[in-house]
């Protein structure tokens, strides 16, 4: 690992401090580290100097406010998340998205706002060795469009870059309309997750419209009260336990029953970042709660998709993770 | 009280527990740290390699008076390939070794390693195991332009006739993709330096000591007493650390070049690159059946991809020739003919891992049996019972001698204790809810504990096999055992204990093992291939024999008694039919103090003995219950039986313990586990992400009967163990799968069998849970 | 090569002053400033838990924070579950149930062991598979790690 100078600002002004200006352009922010540590080791950027910020510096507090609205602190760690009754009671989508990553361990370590923030699984990416990696190395080029890429994404790649996004929990968040809210040493802003995050296009470096020097201080998720009874996150993966999805469908249903009124739907292992399906969500609205409506809703899942040699698999895999994730949430397993 | 056939708690645990232990990264001190340069590329020549100045670097150049390991087969189809120690001109793996570097600690020896610029002119690489042996591949070594680096066959008289005769002849493509035996701890070594001897001290994480000395020696050009070879504790083998690597040699190389201590303790990417990977194998097999379902004759095609060297000192040869000697497994036919190669591709060596050839060969004839069954529309139970060995000693057609065994008994014993019809009924019931359970089996035997004939007989130059053991009982009555073979994880130092005990009639605790160093045991062979308790176990017997044989005389000479009346028990000698006893204590002060009443025995009691047996065969049988999600491709094991015979059971926790972790490997191996390159020879799985090995929920609780054949081939009456639980797990699973799957006559093949390729299946077969 | 950072951690209820570089884990910080060489580093990417020490009460993996980062922690390594001579329920199932083998993942293994239990989420089998899943064995001893840890969480006669 590269040498570096470690700041620990005592609260966010400070912090922000350091990461504003001409000198703060080169500033890594760590907070549990869980992501960077391993990205260090593996020699995948060598910042000069990291700032080292977490509950001191930033919010952990985990609120459901009287209106329903749920409010996490980004340094709010992901264990503390996923066991707050609240959180369990009234968005369980995202307790559930929180529990199926990671390992114990490392959900103890990790904060909210690093998890959204991790680097792609691509192995082309992680290997600082002699791999073309556009994110990694702007204009080496993209090993995995012609090398294995059975891991990448169907959806929203382009020649530059098919790295999926690796998060669940921002999966969730997607299909809940939740927002961010980010800090400079200018001023704050917010706006939507999903907005957050960039397509590659050809610049797959910049991953998101995260400004040099801000930092998110806040996930936001608008009261939810009729989804939160038929949610589901689901995750498959090679192994049973403790690894990246393959193919991840967090749905949200309002419903009676009988009748879809609104549905709330985001993939995630398949696209380069969370994907929204809202013509799914308005094909099942109105219709009815079973299981002909889901496989021909999740038929549209895949709009879009390019395959490429190694995972095809994942275009039918992600439409019958849909239908099966909607048959949970709706009640019918 | 007798001590063999007990659950003893481990006497290694305490200490472990506590952090105590003892591993080669705990000790090294204020060693400098060593970090090799690795080569990014599978293929090339090595044009220049750039040193920062003033950095503490060396390549092949440097130790051009290492000799390479050349490991040895004495036979017309072996071709010896040198494996240089840093090579000079050109690289043929990815991850190979090219220069070292030796700095004050590990965070800057790892960023001097990443300013030294290796330059190579990149060629097309060859990985695959069947495209290396296509005539105008990549030549891996110009001495085998063929690829083939070794090469056994053999034809039976009758194979034509029994083909001829056959009513159905069945052909099959199997296909185990690479694993890697990933112990916890990576290999590691510490090179120590005494300025005032110049003798070297090794401490390296390896289960072979002495053969590393040997080895080690060797290559250095230095006389076997300048080197001393200590394996501490030992986080995890499986095979992968009985090699000889270049890294060691390079580590004593460096200590006695530079004067000073080294230390090397490889990372995890680097245990996948560059230590052993095994099981890359491709077997064409066809079963000539008669109508009953007879198999008649079995022709086999066999090819294993041994990678870019050749391991030492088991040498490539270790998978294809025992492959080619043990396909026949448990099953009673006379006509046999194979053809087996390994072969070179520019990929990691190929080394033993757990169960070596064995997982495949079961695997293939588990399957074999099955889809004969099918096509001759028997029941897969009764066509193993109609072709299982049961008459011993029992001759294979490749002329191995099968010991007394349970084949047929232990199939027997586990579809009782599974109650198979009650399965049959559930399973049916859950096929109308759309939910998929099966039940697979296999049945395979587990050739252990064999000495050097067996070795020899491969033409093996260095032919391991015998253990020595020393067995010294001191003035107090308390008794040390040193031995050769070398543990990492079976508890040996307990059941060797328990073992003495019985002979001696002390506690085990009175006991103490002494293992792992070059200096302070008899030369020995370490542990690998379900050796230990047969060979350690009965040399250590027989040791401890000369003792009690010694304490009896003594006994009987100070009570006045005939030595036959003598018994050793609970740390007393008793004459039968009396109440004379001694404390062994008092006999063993008298053996050293007053040795001269003794007349015509030596003084003191320090015995040895050797054991060098011809080998037994355990077996078992492996029953799993899985349930397939046919939308997934996922694989749940509900249930898992292995109902084993190995022989007496010295101590029975620590036996289960070792099937049960077998088993764990094993189930690995059918679902999850496989090494990737790319066509480039660019190693994809480098790490837990990606290459998955099994956690906690993985693995169910794996159930255990026992059966107890006694075999004259074992002093100790046990059979060895250590690597059926790996042998057999894989052909259950994924019988169990297709057994599961049969409503869509799925077949599978291929280890491992991943949820994109049962998916894959179940895509081809028509499978659509729509509408 | 980066400056040096003083800083001071409590271990086992024990204060040790040490003086390390920034990119220096707590994982090698305990090993080799500490020398408390119970933990174990086995991948050092987080992900087999051979590294898992007890921060705040909390299982976490020690190859994976900056050792500064744990200043001002309660860390708790294997080194501190024995009381003297006295060894940790633990501790005595681990070695009741056979529950390791070459005891390389054990240290981390016992440790979110106790997190486990002081956690209270050992009520059946199935959930303490999942709660020790980031605790990879490759000598395969699951079966009876979760048999020594149910034992513990119930022991048989209501002890």
């Amino acid at each position: 690992m590269h040498p570096f100078t470690l700041e620990r600002p005592r609260d966010a002004a400070a912090a922000l401090a350091l990461g504003a200006g001409p000198e703060g352009a080169a500033t890594v922010y760590i907070a549990g580290g869980t992501d960077l540590l391993p990205l260090l080791k593996a020699e995948v950027g060598r910042p000069e100097r990291l700032v080292a910020i977490g509950r001191g510096a930033l919010d952990a507090s985990i609120e459901v406010g009287a209106d329903g609205a749920l409010r996490l602190g980004a340094a709010a760690r992901m264990s503390d998340v996923a066991t707050h009754s609240g959180v369990s009671a009234a968005f369980p989508l995202v307790a559930q998205a929180l529990l199926a990553s990671a390992s114990p361990q490392i959900r103890n370590m990790a904060t909210l706002a690093g998890n959204l923030l991790q680097r792609t699984r691509c192995p082309y990416f992680r290997d600082a060795g002699s791999q073309a990696c556009n994110k990694r190395r702007p204009g080496s080029g993209c090993a995995a469009l012609e090398g294995s890429n059975r891991l990448h994404a169907v959806l929203g790649g382009s020649d530059h870059c098919i790295a999926t996004h690796a998060s669940d929990l921002a999966v969730a968040l997607v299909a809940l309309d939740a927002s961010l809210r980010l800090r400079s040493r200018d001023g704050e802003r917010r706006l939507p997750l999903e907005a957050f995050y960039r397509l590659p296009g050809d610049t797959p470096e910049i991953e998101t419209v995260l400004a040099p020097g801000e930092l998110i201080t806040a996930i936001e998720v608008p009261p939810a009260p009729a989804f939160a009874r038929r949610s589901q996150y689901l995750k498959l993966r090679d192994r049973a336990s403790f690894e990246f999805a393959l193919v991840s469908a967090a749905v949200a249903l309002d419903t009676d029953g009988a009748r879809i009124r609104e549905a709330r739907i985001a993939l995630g292992g398949i696209a380069t970042r969370p994907w929204r399906l809202r013509g799914v969500e308005a094909a099942l609205a109105g219709g009815p709660a079973d299981g002909a409506a889901y496989r021909v809703a999740a038929e549209e899942a895949a709009d879009g998709a390019v395959p490429r040699r190694h995972n095809a698999f994942k275009v039918e895999l992600l439409k019958r993770a849909l239908v099966r994730a909607l048959e949970t949430a709706g009640g019918r397993l | 009280m007798n001590w063999i056939g007990r659950s003893l708690p481990r006497l290694e645990d305490p200490t472990l527990l506590k952090g105590g232990g003892s591993y080669v990264a705990d000790r090294i001190g204020k060693a400098a740290a060593v970090r090799f340069v690795r080569s990014p590329v599978a293929r090339g020549r090595i044009l220049d390699i750039e040193i920062p100045s003033g950095a503490i670097v060396f390549t092949g150049k440097d130790l051009s008076d290492v000799k390479p390991i050349r490991s040895i087969l004495h036979r017309p189809d072996y071709v010896a390939i040198g494996q240089p120690v840093l090579p000079v001109d050109r690289v043929v793996f990815s991850g190979q070794a090219v220069a070292v570097v030796v700095a004050d600690d590990p965070a800057l020896a790892e960023d001097i390693a990443d300013q030294v610029f290796v330059d190579i002119d990149a060629v097309d690489a060859v990985i695959e195991v069947d495209l290396a042996l296509i005539p105008g591949a990549e030549v891996v070594h110009p001495e085998a332009p063929s690829n083939v680096l070794v090469e056994g066959r053999m034809k039976t008289s009758g194979l034509d006739q029994a083909f001829a005769d056959a009513a159905e002849i069945i052909t099959l493509d199997l296909r185990s993709h690479r694993q890697s035996a990933a112990p916890m701890e990576g290999r590691a070594g510490l090179a120590t330096y005494n300025t005032a001897t110049g003798r070297v001290t090794l401490t390296a994480s390896v289960q072979m000591p002495h053969m590393l000395r040997t080895g080690i020696a060797d290559m250095l050009g230095i006389a076997e007493s300048d080197l001393r070879v200590i394996a501490p504790d030992v986080g995890g083998g499986f095979g992968q650390k009985m090699s000889l690597f270049p890294e060691y040699i390079v580590l004593v190389w460096l200590a006695r070049k530079l004067k000073r201590d080294v230390a090397w303790i490889e990372d995890r990417r680097e245990n996948f690159l560059a230590s052993a990977h095994g099981r890359d194998q491709a077997f064409t097999v066809r079963g000539a059946f008669s109508r009953e379902g007879k198999l008649l004759g079995l022709d086999a095609n066999l090819r294993s991809n041994v990678g870019a060297f050749s391991c030492y000192p088991v040498t490539c040869g270790v998978e294809p020739l025992m492959a080619l000697a043990e396909l026949p497994g448990p099953y009673d036919f006379s006509e046999y003919g194979a053809l087996s190669r390994g072969v070179a591709t520019n990929t990691c060596m190929m080394a033993p891992y757990r169960g070596v050839s064995r997982p495949m060969l079961t695997f293939t004839m588990e399957r074999m049996m099955e889809v004969a069954a099918k096509r001759l529309g028997l029941d897969s139970i009764d066509i193993r019972r109609r072709n299982l060995i049961d008459a011993f000693p029992h001759r294979s057609p490749t002329g191995l001698v099968y010991d007394q065994g349970s084949y047929r008994q232990a199939m027997e014993l586990a579809l009782e204790t599974i109650d198979l019809p009650a399965f049959r009924a559930r399973q049916a019931a859950m096929r109308k809810q759309g939910r998929y359970l099966g039940q697979g089996l296999s049945v395979f035997s587990e050739r252990t504990g064999y000495g050097t004939p067996a070795y020899a007989a491969r033409g093996m130059e260095i032919v391991p096999g015998y253990e020595i053991v020393d067995c010294t009982m001191d003035p107090s009555g308390n008794v040390e055992l040193r031995i050769g073979s070398s543990p990492h994880g079976q508890g040996l130092k307990t059941s060797l204990a328990q073992l003495v005990s019985d002979e001696l009639g002390i506690e085990p605790d009175r006991i103490r093992v002494i293992s792992g160093d070059t200096d302070a045991t008899p030369y020995g062979w370490g542990t690998f291939a379900s050796r230990s308790m047969v060979i350690a176990g009965g040399a250590s017997k027989l040791a401890a024999g000369k003792i009690a044989v010694k304490l009896k005389t003594i006994a009987a000479h100070l009570m006045e008694a005939d030595p036959e009346s003598v018994t050793l028990k609970n740390g007393w000698a008793h004459i039968s039919n009396s109440n004379k006893a001694m404390e062994i204590g008092a006999l063993a002060r008298a053996a050293y103090h007053q040795s001269y009443r003794f007349a015509g025995m030596s003084p003191g009691l320090h015995e040895n003995a050797v054991y060098d047996p011809g080998g037994t065969f355990s077996n078992a049988c492996h029953i799993a219950i899985v349930e397939v999600d046919v939308e997934t491709g996922g694989v749940t094991i509900e249930r898992f039986l292995v109902a084993e015979d190995a022989g007496v059971l010295i101590n029975p926790m620590i036996v289960d313990g070792q099937i049960a972790g077998g088993v764990a490997q094993g189930i690995a191996n059918a679902l999850f586990e496989e090494v990737i390159y790319d066509e480039t020879g660019n190693l994809l799985t480098a790490s837990f992400a990606d290459y998955l090995i099994p956690t906690s929920a993985e693995i169910p609780e794996i159930e255990i009967v026992h059966m107890e054949t006694v075999s004259p081939e074992s002093v100790t009456k046990a059979k060895g163990v250590g690597e059926g639980g790996a042998i057999g797990a894989p052909a259950a699973v994924i019988n169990a799968i297709v057994d599961a799957l049969s409503p869509f006559g799925v077949e599978i093949f291929e280890l491992p069998a991943t949820p994109q390729r049962i998916r894959d299946h179940l895509r081809r077969a028509g499978v659509s849970t729509h509408g | 090569m980066a400056s040096k950072l003083s800083i001071s951690l409590t271990v086992n209820g024990q204060t040790y002053g040490v003086l390390v570089e920034p990119r220096r884990t707590l994982a090698d910080v305990l090993r080799d400033d500490c020398h408390l060489t119970g933990t174990h580093i086995g991948c050092e990417h987080g992900i087999c838990g051979a590294c898992t020490v007890l921060v705040d009460d909390k299982p976490v993996r020690s190859c994976l924070m900056f050792g500064v980062q744990a200043e001002g922690k309660a860390i708790r390594t294997v080194e501190g579950l024995a009381d003297g001579e006295t060894l940790h329920p633990l501790q005595r199932a681990f070695i009741e149930h056979d529950a390791l083998q070459c005891g390389f993942c054990t240290p981390g293994q016992i440790m979110s062991a106790v997190a486990l239990l002081s956690e209270g989420r050992a009520g059946s089998a199935d959930e303490i598979r999942e709660f020790m899943n980031g605790n990879l064995c490759r000598c395969g001893a699951y079966g009876n790690i979760v048999a020594a840890i149910a034992a513990v969480a119930s022991p048989p006669d209501g002890r």
